[in-house]
């Protein structure tokens, strides 16, 4: 039973030389905001101590009118918890989104929490909601979990579906467009109701990735974010009397007072079916505040309800710099975003003991610290041959010293990689991953002339078909960890073969202006998709825009009139895609993948680095239930949510 | 001097009119808008937008309409209804943001102008009194350290003095637990604990600054005839100081009273965001970044129309002070 881990000998020795210093440092306990008592107090009892109160002053129903009959039992990581306490954090900025994730992630369905990113469907769990597809993924079938209730009491049920398909999807103004996971071959999903309790979607071809969408946060778990009985009050459809409302609310129009009620994170008023429930919004004063849901829906394998924490407060900070002091000082008790870059690893790793916290590391769903891809549908008709040529690209690939970039750049860590699935992955493609990696500036050298620019100019650049020095513009992003580093060092490397590059560095909304209206000649690009490649596919086949080698071929895929039909070689990637995306079974995706990517390893459509070194964060040694290394991260996964957020508990 | 005024009151309005058409282009002049930011939020995720669905909230912020037009939407806004329009970035209207804010970023300004003025006047003066002596030359040293050094550094290195020896929280007003509570004395004394910080840093360059001005004018004046016939006549060397030679040096620090009103809200941007003080300056930069045009062009305008006014007030204290200036035309 009891284990010996490095993390409890950790646990161990901080206890054992800090233990009189620990006893006195009593933040949490005599916390004046959070109105919990001590861990000890609450041993046995049922619900937090600060709702007991309430129920015993009438405020509140009892516990057993408030939790579904059968409620949803959360296995802890480790050990059963206490309540009481508060988790502290931060976020960038009032419209840091995405640092809400943890506290938002409860859809009808979600990932497991040792989500592998591999295919089919046995990685997605019933959460609000037992789900059913049929055998060719037409028809879904959702049964509500029965007693849900809404964070202000009232009940969950098929009705609030229903009100988002009926009145927000279905309604052109407020969604304009087909989101594209809710259609498949064009047409949207039909959403029933079949009883209270149960709902369908149907499809009218196979849509395969549907439950795989409604497990992502920003899609599936969006359709619950309307409670029908508060969000009516806002919706033509369902108010007569709405202009009074929009006119003391001082929104503009009725989409505006809408969409602005419907934002849980700025709406406190907004029911929600969350662990935590946002009670000060971060969009103004200098923290947010989430607090426990009195209605939480979830239980502890005592039947406790959970979550244990009694809030979670993010102190908004403007600058990450000012996050790494209040983590290195101790004030962060769990969080990754924005400090777990690897220059910050060695400062946080050698200040861990004085703040009393332990660096948690992710297993990074990410094949590359750097995709470098050409324009290969550059306006420039010049360019566009150049990028175009193969032997180009692999001669490019061969001048990169890819050791050096890792021992220069990234302390050492991560293998040279090119841009193909991890090698952990079903989808792992070698000669993908792995081909033109060595580096070698004579075959580079070899292929750059093969591909028939040998004339030289004053400068030693090779000149390109019209007779100039081939100069080549890269993107970088500012706000990337180390990019800047990595695009000087490309420059040299490049330069030693005669090709100039000139390093374009800029903010992330500038390279996406330049990328989405054609303009870059080369740019760096993030390796998502390392493991679940086949939900974030556009690093293997162009079908986004983000894939930064095919802008024109991605519109086409769209149905965009300014795209641009991709050539013979390419072309098949695309038909490869559709029959992917209408395959239900896992296998079979794997197969018509596996397809695609012999395509992308014959045309060695764009380059990468290396694999990047894992993310990792900052967990205060009182953060309990959390797992030991390897917690996935990186899209599709809300790292930490799907671990349950609603076990993790502090101790002393 | 009413008469003077009122013109000037008049000439303000083109003014402002043509600085706030001009903060309008400039902010809308880079490419693309606050729609680029959510793309770049979400991609920074690995999620994907579609271009129809741009398109749509283009259309519904009215993103998609001509300039013109979007800037006539949000003066009329402005002078009509007193709107200054929706911030993008904070989802609140433009005024609660930055009213919200205003409070600190006074208090700051004045209490670092305060601290200046201190520092510097005195300092400055006893520099050119005892001109070339060692104590000059160890004040200009280190006046022209504090205007060389950028302040954000200053910050930067501040806070990990306190972070590493005081132990004390860094980067922001109040300590965490003070920071939602209501007003006690607790929390005015961790106010004035963590205050020193930001007066300090903003308070280097300005001193230094102020410094030297006040010791080039009034080195000016020291050696004018009028000071040598008042010491030979028998003043003291202190009341003469006083008297004569530091009121005329006075006059450049009079002129620029007026910018005192500016600073006022925009506080120190760059030291703001590294020290992440709840001041305008972060919204500002912040706004522009993302192009919140609305929250950018009204911090403009209002700093805009402060300039104006400052000025206007510096131009009448200085003609109180010094008589030699006349109103109106020659």
């Amino acid at each position: 039973m009891f284990q010996v881990t490095r993390r409890s000998l950790l646990y161990g020795t901080v206890a054992a030389t800090t233990g009189g210093a620990l006893s006195g440092c009593t933040f949490f306990s005599t916390d004046p905001d959070s109105g919990g008592s001590g861990p000890a107090a609450d041993d046995g009892a049922l619900e937090a101590p600060s709702l007991q109160q309430q129920v015993e002053a009438g405020e509140l129903p009892e516990l057993s009118e408030r939790l579904p009959k059968d409620p949803l039992v959360v296995e802890p990581v480790n050990e059963l918890g206490t309540y009481g306490g508060t988790w502290r954090t931060y976020a960038m900025g009032p419209d840091d989104n995405n640092a809400y994730n943890a506290i938002g992630y409860e859809g009808l369905v979600r990932w497991i929490p040792e989500y592998t990113g591999a295919t089919g469907t046995d990685e997605i769990l019933p959460n609000l909601a037992e789900y059913e597809a049929n055998e060719d993924g037409t028809l879904y079938t959702f049964t509500l979990r029965p007693g849900i209730r809404w964070s202000d009491g009232e009940p969950f049920d098929a009705d609030d579906i229903m009100f988002w398909y009926e009145s927000v999807f279905s309604h052109e103004t407020l969604t304009p467009g087909v989101p594209t996971w809710l259609g498949s071959g064009g047409e949207r999903a039909v959403v029933e109701k079949v009883d209270d309790h149960t709902v369908t979607f149907e499809f009218p071809t196979t849509s395969a990735f549907f439950l795989h969408s409604m497990a992502q946060l920003g899609q599936g778990v969006e359709i619950v974010n309307y409670p029908a009985h508060y969000m009516s009050q806002f919706h033509p459809d369902h108010n007569e009397d709405l202009d009074s409302l929009v006119a003391e609310s001082g929104q503009a129009d009725w989409v505006a007072l809408f969409e602005d009620r419907a934002q849980w994170r700025y709406n406190p008023d907004l029911p929600r079916l969350t662990p935590w429930v946002i009670s000060t919004p971060g969009n103004s004063g200098t923290k947010a505040v989430a607090t426990r849901n009195p209605y939480y829906w979830k239980v502890d394998p005592e039947g406790r309800q959970l979550p244990y924490l009694d809030d979670v407060q993010y102190n908004l900070v403007e600058d990450p710099e000012v996050a790494l002091l209040r983590a290195l000082n101790g004030e962060v008790d769990l969080e990754h975003r924005h400090i777990a870059t690897g220059e910050n690893y060695p400062v946080l790793a050698e200040g861990a003991e004085e703040g009393d916290y332990w660096l948690m590391n992710y297993s990074y769903d990410s094949m590359n610290i750097a995709l470098i891809q050409l324009n290969l549908t550059h306006p420039d008709e010049t360019k566009r041959e150049i990028y175009n040529n193969k032997d180009f690209r692999i001669g490019l690939s061969h001048a990169i010293n890819r050791q050096e970039v890792i021992d220069l750049v990234y302390n050492g860590q991560g293998q040279p990689w090119q841009a193909g699935p991890l090698e952990e992955s079903a989808l792992y493609h070698e000669q993908l991953a792995t081909q033109f990696l060595e580096y070698d500036v004579d075959l580079a050298n070899q292929h750059l002339d093969d591909a028939g620019y040998t004339e030289r100019d004053a400068n030693d650049i090779r000149l390109g078909p019209d007779g100039n020095p081939i100069v080549i513009t890269l993107d970088t992003r500012s706000d990337v960890f180390n990019w800047t580093d990595l695009a000087e060092l490309l420059t040299d490397y490049w330069a030693a073969v005669g090709i100039d590059v000139e390093v374009n560095t800029a903010s992330h909304e500038l390279i996406i202006e330049r990328r989405e209206s054609n303009q870059h000649d080369a740019i760096l690009e993030s390796g998502l998709g390392g493991r679940a490649a086949v939900l974030v596919p556009r690093n293997y086949v162009p079908i986004e825009s983000t894939a930064g080698f095919g802008v024109q071929w991605a519109r086409w895929y769209q149905g965009l009139p300014d795209g641009e039909v991709p050539p013979e070689n390419v072309r098949p990637m695309f038909d490869l895609w559709d029959q992917v995306k209408t395959t239900f079974d896992g296998e079979e995706q794997e197969q018509l993948f596996t397809q695609i990517l012999d395509i992308a390893a014959e045309e060695f459509l764009q380059f990468g680095v290396a694999t990047p070194a894992g993310e990792f964060a900052v967990v205060k040694n009182s953060m309990r239930n959390l797992p030991e290394d390897g917690m996935p991260s990186g899209t599709p996964y809300p790292n930490p949510a799907p671990y349950n957020p609603e076990q993790f508990f502090q101790a002393e | 001097m009413v008469h003077y005024i009122a013109r000037r009151l008049l000439y303000m309005v083109p003014t402002l009119l043509a600085i706030s058409i001009l903060t309008f282009l400039v902010i809308q002049a880079p490419p693309g808008d606050y729609l680029n930011t959510v793309v770049a939020k979400l991609e920074a995720e690995g999620q994907y937008v579609d271009r129809a669905q741009l398109e749509a909230l283009r259309n519904r912020y009215g993103l998609d309409e001509p300039i013109w037009v979007q800037y006539w939407r949000w003066i009329t806004g402005i002078i009509i209804h007193g709107d200054f329009g929706h911030s993008f970035v904070y989802s609140a209207p433009v005024a609660d943001v930055l009213k919200e804010r205003f409070g600190f970023t006074v208090l700051l300004s004045v209490t670092s102008m305060a601290f200046v003025w201190a520092v510097a006047i005195p300092v400055g003066m006893y520099s050119a009194v005892k001109r070339y002596s060692p104590a000059d030359y160890t004040f200009t040293f280190i006046g022209f350290l504090g205007l060389a050094v950028p302040n954000f550094l200053i910050a930067l290195v501040l806070m990990y003095i306190s972070y590493s020896y005081f132990g004390q929280s860094v980067g922001a007003l109040f300590s965490p637990e003070f920071a939602e509570s209501s007003w006690n004395l607790g929390k005015i004394l961790d106010l004035l604990s963590n205050l020193w910080i930001p007066i300090v840093i903003i308070g280097t360059a300005g001193t230094a600054g102020m410094m030297r001005i006040v010791r080039a004018n009034l080195l000016d004046e020291l050696h004018r005839p009028y000071v040598t016939t008042a010491r030979a006549k028998g003043l003291t060397e202190g009341s003469l100081l006083m008297k004569y030679p530091a009121r005329l040096a006075a006059s450049p620090i009079v002129s620029t009273i007026g910018w005192l009103l500016p600073s006022l809200i925009s506080g120190e941007i760059i030291v703001s965001v590294v020290l992440n003080l709840p001041t305008t300056g972060p919204v500002m930069l912040r706004a522009l970044e993302s192009q919140d045009m609305y929250l950018a062009g009204s911090f403009l305008l209002l700093l805009s129309v402060l300039t104006v006014v400052g000025t206007l007030i510096s131009d009448v204290l200085l003609a109180r002070l010094d008589p030699r200036i006349r109103y109106g035309k020659r």
